[in-house]
């Protein structure tokens, strides 16, 4: 963020830098302003960009599995396996009245880690 | 030594400690708004989402993952629900699993990586059978009443939990 802050705060002190009034023999002077304020408008959304990049990158780079938002809810499909039984299909678990059920679990997904043909 | 009684030998203090940590008094009646199954369930869900991505960066399987979860659930249930055992030569024998590849063959892996495997699959255990205490929690009777219903089910796979003795 520091960086797009200062690319930013670049291309406004590069315009605010720039006169306001133009004339006819000030032509040349004024296009290469204009060539300059260019290259710095263009330069402050590259860093932008960049600073955008890299921020999402570190924000990727740093989650971990204890990540809050992975973590709120959003369980996906479930299914009565028996009654009371409730097996969420994408979790790969199944609860008997609220509690786990290894029981349940291994039979609905069937799992074997001595045979390993799950 | 053999590997499957490495783990058992770490986690038997473990267990241990963490039953002398339940075992102080008994535990206070929840007073707050009785909880729901889908809450429970979340509750579970919620912890063992971060469980399974732990022990898949540990180089877990699923088939490894769901046995480490069903010891983790049994050790809680024997802590908190009265008349209920675990086999200890069952448990280090469910637990040799994490020793061996998706293949079933032996993991060749020097010393040092086997600890921190070991260190690994201890954390995730930690952390299963916290959550089972946090939950059980909420309703102890109901809790057990469950666990009783799996420790008969028949075929029930890696169940460690001794039958109910009758008479």
């Amino acid at each position: 963020m520091t960086m797009a802050k200062w690319a930013l705060a670049g291309a406004l002190a590069a315009s605010l830098a720039l006169p306001a009034a133009a004339t006819a023999r000030d032509h040349h002077r004024h296009r290469d302003r204009d060539r300059a304020t260019g290259a710095a408008i263009g330069l402050a959304i590259v860093g932008i960009a960049a600073a955008a990049s890299a921020n999402r990158r570190n924000r990727q780079d740093n989650r971990s599995y204890y990540d809050r938002d992975d973590y709120r809810g959003g369980w996906g499909d479930t299914y009565n396996a028996a009654k009371n039984v409730l097996c969420y299909r994408s979790q790969r678990q199944c609860y008997r009245k609220g509690y786990y059920s290894a029981e349940w679990t291994s039979r609905e997904f069937g799992y074997d880690p001595y045979n390993r043909g799950y | 030594m053999k590997t499957h009684t490495i783990l058992g030998g770490l986690l038997a203090p473990a267990v241990l400690v963490l039953i002398g940590g339940c075992s102080e008094g008994p535990a206070p009646k929840a007073e707050a708004a009785a909880t729901g199954p889908d809450d429970l369930a979340h509750m579970d869900l919620t912890v063992s989402k971060a469980y399974g991505a732990a022990m898949e960066k540990a180089g877990l399987d699923e088939g490894q993952r769901n046995v480490v979860q069903a010891m983790a659930h049994q050790q809680a249930v024997a802590v908190i629900c009265a008349g209920f055992t675990v086999n200890k030569a069952r448990f280090e024998d469910e637990m040799n699993i994490i020793y061996y590849d998706d293949k079933g063959k032996m993991l060749e892996v020097d010393s040092e990586a086997l600890h921190l495997r070991e260190r690994q699959v201890m954390m995730g255990f930690g952390m299963m059978f916290g959550a089972q205490l946090a939950i059980a929690a909420s309703d102890e009777q109901a809790f057990c009443e469950h666990a009783d219903v799996e420790r008969n089910a028949g075929d029930a796979k890696h169940l460690i939990l001794e039958p109910r003795k009758t008479g």
